[in-house]
């Protein structure tokens, strides 16, 4: 069979159970190479459950996945040396000096920069030769970005890489990732709820809910496709049944906001139909989003919506 | 001196607010034609803006007319000149009058004002324009 | 693996002291309990086997415990070496640490029967060699806590199993002792490889 070179991961049914949960549920999704995907969801809906499964640092319960080509499993050091994790965190050795995460670094990765590791510590204003438990967090995620990028990988895997970072330290690591990003052939897949990030970051946008893959979608594109309506009427399960591609309805004071995917004429009439006064609205990336992640009653509706966003 | 500023959050997609204030720019003469745009790359590492996005934004510039590019040497404001058919023409200005009208109805203001007010903006734009073309 | 070695050690070896007390500490009361001759008595034996099965409990169980944290486990492993290597630098830095937490005491003992101690009592600095092969013979509680902490196991007595053989060894060894001290050495050395190839073949 042959296989697209420009796919940088692939999963097939990724499905993961602890215990009788279910963290992931035959999760399918290819990312594009020498691109930025944005992979978005609750905490807890199985983002860094399905990271650790694509490193081959968990196993699957079904399915499988691949990291350049090379089944997750079983990926050989080599491979390995070619995928950044950054793990959510900015776990390290608080004893170690932070010139020795360079030492940790360079005996197994080959194409390790040490010049670019010293110059990404001064960006984030941190001295070589203090402790791991001496510097801020905002630091720490600097010295663990450094680390990851000077090993000079072809894929760059973040979870949650701005949790707990001020804003200066956020905004550092945005910028350290687009110059990372501008290089040829680099891929990056980033976990985060962070949508403003998202905005700047990603040119594609997944989206997890309980475990399930709802939206994969281009950034501009999933834009595009999602539409918002307020409307005056009455609204419940009957008139929600009225519209295809509903994703989500949610009401605030007297007025409903709807959310729907992939609006044609017919939408538009039916919306019509339930209120005259029916008015279309631009909506923010946040909205477009929270609409995937609400719990929504309308089930039937969401997987009418999914058929139309991948 | 011209400058762009984008907000991520808002109703606007980045790119869509890159466009809408090049346009803006030389509609109100802040920018001349024959004026450089800051490259793609200049231009991403100002706003921490991924590349593909400013790219888009260009491209769309391009493609309706108000910027061309110039192999090897950038971006440029160009030359006022017609590339939409005129059913192409009419739709885009259906479209702005739409999006225009719904915001400002919901302000208030009554037939008339708005007329005036348009009326109004629409000399001073032009004042400024034929004032360019002179000098 | 160097890294490995290094990383292991530096971040271990503050924990040494905590090891050489009690060995010092059972040597001076030995030395001080023996009126008319230091002998190798069982007792010797199986304090030192004691403290030091304890010692290799506890490096084990640091060794292995908090880098089975998954960030941590990340960091270690998502590296440009086999799951393997890791194993092995982590065995060899506990091997080392070990040694200096128990061996030289032990050979300090020995040091100071040769050139001290013999001018109060009658002994021999060969006394402290049981005590030796037991202590090698306890190495094998490293590896067993090692594989305690790593496996999966569902079921409480199969996650123990791994201790049992290493107490068997123990116990094993100072039996044979009595009989052959080279017995005692080829059954402590089978013990051991045994138990790094089986916690090679886990982790």
């Amino acid at each position: 069979m042959m296989r697209a070179d420009n796919i940088a991961i692939r999963t097939s049914g990724l499905t993961r159970y602890f215990g009788h949960k279910a963290a992931l549920r035959g999760l399918t999704l290819d990312i594009p190479r020498g691109q930025v995907t944005a992979l978005v969801g609750h905490n807890g809906a199985g983002k860094t459950t399905l990271i650790r499964m694509l490193l081959g640092l968990l196993p699957p319960t079904r399915g499988r996945s691949e990291l350049l080509g090379h089944d997750s499993q079983s990926l050989t050091p080599e491979v390995r040396t070619r995928v950044g994790y950054l793990a959510e965190g900015h776990f390290l050795w608080g004893w170690m000096r932070v010139r020795d995460t360079a030492r940790l670094q360079r005996e197994t990765f080959p194409r390790w920069d040490q010049p670019l590791f010293d110059a990404m510590l001064k960006f984030f204003g941190v001295t070589p030769d203090a402790r791991v438990r001496q510097i801020s967090r905002g630091q720490r995620a600097g010295v663990s970005l450094a680390m990851t990028l000077a090993t000079d990988p072809e894929l760059l895997i973040l979870d949650d890489p701005s949790m707990g970072l001020d804003p200066v330290a956020r905004r550092a690591l945005v910028e350290g990732l687009l110059a990372f990003a501008r290089r040829d052939d680099r891929t990056i897949l980033i976990c985060t709820h962070l949508l403003d990030d998202v905005e700047r970051l990603a040119d594609r946008i997944a989206i997890i809910s309980n475990g399930q893959l709802l939206v994969d979608a281009g950034l501009a594109e999933f834009r595009e496709r999602v539409g918002g309506w307020t409307i005056d009427a009455d609204f419940g399960a009957q008139q929600a049944a009225q519209i295809p591609g509903l994703v989500d309805s949610r009401q605030l004071r007297e007025r409903t906001h709807l959310v729907v995917a992939d609006p044609d004429q017919e939408t538009v009439a039916a919306i019509q139909r339930i209120s005259g006064t029916a008015r279309r609205e631009e909506l923010t990336l946040k909205d477009a989003v929270l609409a995937y992640l609400r719990p929504s009653a309308m089930v039937g509706s969401i997987s009418a919506a999914l058929e139309n966003v991948r | 001196m011209f400058e762009i500023q984008v907000t991520p959050g808002g109703n606007r997609p980045i790119y869509r607010q890159i466009i809408d204030q090049v346009r803006n720019s030389v509609a109100t003469l802040e920018l001349s034609v024959g004026d450089s745009l800051p490259s793609v790359r200049q231009l991403a590492e100002e706003l921490v803006l991924n590349h593909n996005t400013v790219a888009k934004a260009y491209a769309e510039l391009v493609r309706e007319g108000v910027l061309e590019s110039r192999h090897g040497r950038g971006v440029f404001v160009a030359k006022r000149r017609q590339v939409f058919s005129s059913g192409e023409r009419k739709r885009r200005m259906d479209q702005a009058l739409d999006v225009f009208l719904s915001e400002i109805l919901t302000l208030g203001y009554s037939p008339e004002q708005i007329e005036e007010a348009v009326a109004k903006r629409l000399a001073k734009m032009t004042a400024n324009q034929n004032k360019a073309e002179v000098e | 693996m160097k890294t490995i070695v290094w990383k292991e050690i530096r971040e271990h070896a503050r924990w040494i002291p905590l090891g050489v007390i009690p060995i010092v500490i059972v040597l001076v009361l030995h030395w001080r309990a023996s009126f008319l001759i230091f002998d190798d008595t069982k007792m010797l034996q199986w304090m030192v086997g004691l403290v030091a099965s304890g010692i290799a409990i506890c490096l084990g169980m640091l060794q292995s415990w908090p880098d089975q944290r998954p960030a941590a486990r990340a960091l270690l492993l998502h590296r440009g070496i086999t799951a393997n290597t890791v194993f092995w630098g982590k065995l060899l830095s506990g091997f080392l640490l070990y040694a200096v937490a128990v061996f030289v005491p032990l050979l300090a003992m020995a040091a100071f029967i040769a050139f001290v101690g013999i001018e109060h009592r009658p002994a021999d600095p060969a006394a402290i060699l049981p005590s030796a092969l037991i202590s090698v013979a306890a190495f094998s509680c490293w590896l067993a806590s090692m594989l305690v902490v790593q496996r999966d196991a569902w079921m409480v007595g199969s996650r123990l199993m791994p201790g049992l053989a290493a107490g068997m060894a123990i116990f094993l060894c100072q039996g044979v002792m009595n009989y052959a001290v080279g017995m005692s050495i080829a059954i402590a050395l089978t013990i051991l490889v045994a138990l790094t190839v089986i916690a090679r073949s886990v982790c």
